[in-house]
């Protein structure tokens, strides 16, 4: 899959390999970025960064890890210093592009419509699961249902996915059962 | 909406041995034999049963919810023009060579004047010290003239105030002046000297 890209990254055409990189991973690395930071413009900026910081590094890849390992760990890396960046001024305002998706779902909630609520209950019950949980199972559904490509893009074992997701599954249906018995 | 708490106790959702098998068997992870065995298993356990319906219908409210977000259409031709424009700033591999050599020469330019400026800066410090001596021994001199001549120039004064006003004045300013000329040059040894340490 990398062969043709490594052949003109050989031949010095880091124009040309660029363009195939964005390609084959602009999605992969957006869909990274939104399991990660759970906001789609902030997901798009990031990726923006991202393809700019591998196209400075493109001539000094050396091709010790694979293309796609390469491009995820800078990934992962751009979205954790981004994610430090907010943790660290935790100014909380409804401008802010993290409340964007949340105010455009509001109409849906206060229409009777039971799916629009129940998509709510779950963006809901997705934020209250614990971070790690939610980057793989957000990410499992985005790749679907992949655990390599899970694996491969979060850089953790396979196994580690597998117990995160079953653990996360677990969590999301514990929360619908205790919902449905305080409705009931 | 409730949240549950940290280290709840619930009940138990399906057989333990099955829980993960049963996930692994809706994600089609199961190989023929596993999957008949946990298939026979739910047939039977209704628990179980109603573990894996529960789970079908999250997984069906995720696929559903979790929806692939999509990049602009332009993105790719905008970050291609970001990074043709980035390229065409970076400065050209002569330009490059070219502030590098004129850097060397800038360079060797500083290290061929340094003796000369070495020499100033210490001949200015050398010149500093002389004049702090000159001024702490004319200093000396004359309080040491003053006091060993202390009656002299008492009946001095006490006769030229009395006797030529005119030039006690004269005597009074040179002295004054002299007393500003040390007292100014005492404040810069005062100053300068910790510097020159």
């Amino acid at each position: 899959m990398e062969h043709d890209i490594r052949q003109r990254l050989d031949a010095k055409q880091y124009r040309e390999a660029f363009e195939l990189l964005m390609d084959r991973f602009q999605n992969k690395v957006f869909c990274l970025a939104f399991s990660m930071v759970r906001n789609e413009t902030m997901a798009e900026d990031l990726t923006q960064d991202v393809f700019m910081k591998i196209w400075k590094a493109l001539p000094g890849y050396q091709g010790d890890a694979s293309l796609s390992t390469w491009i995820y760990t800078i990934a992962r890396n751009t979205c954790l210093t981004e994610i430090k960046k907010r943790t660290a001024r935790p100014t909380v305002s409804f401008d802010a592009p993290e409340f964007e998706d949340a105010l455009q779902k509001l109409p849906a909630c206060q229409t009777s419509d039971r799916e629009a609520g129940a998509e709510l209950d779950i963006q809901v019950m997705l934020a209250w699961l614990p971070e790690k949980y939610r980057r793989v199972i957000t990410l499992f559904y985005l790749e679907q249902k992949s655990y390599e490509e899970v694996s491969a893009m979060l850089g953790i074992p396979m196994g580690t996915v597998k117990t995160f997701l079953f653990r996360a599954k677990q969590e999301l249906l514990k929360f619908n059962r205790r919902n449905e018995n305080v409705y009931a | 909406m409730f949240m549950p708490e940290e280290n709840e106790d619930w009940t138990l959702m399906a057989c333990p041995d099955y829980e993960a098998r049963i996930i692994d068997w809706l994600d089609g992870e199961l190989s023929a034999v596993e999957r008949q065995t946990v298939e026979n298993h739910v047939g039977a356990c209704a628990a179980c049963r109603n573990y894996a319906e529960e789970l079908k219908s999250l997984d069906a409210v995720l696929v559903s919810t979790i929806q692939r977000p999509v990049l602009p259409e332009n993105f790719k031709s905008d970050m291609l023009r970001r990074v043709d424009l980035a390229f065409s700033a970076q400065p050209s591999d002569a330009a490059i060579a070219q502030r590098k050599h004129a850097e060397e020469a800038e360079f060797k330019a500083l290290r061929a004047e340094l003796p000369r400026r070495l020499l100033r800066a210490n001949l200015g410090i050398v010149l500093d010290v002389l004049s702090y001596v000159g001024i702490a021994a004319v200093t000396w001199l004359l309080l040491d003239y003053a006091l060993v001549n202390a009656q002299a120039i008492s009946a001095a004064l006490s006769n030229s105030i009395t006797q030529n006003p005119a030039q006690f004045l004269a005597w009074a300013f040179s002295a004054a002046c002299v007393g500003a000329g040390l007292a100014f040059g005492m404040r810069r040894i005062v100053r300068d000297l910790p510097r020159l340490f």
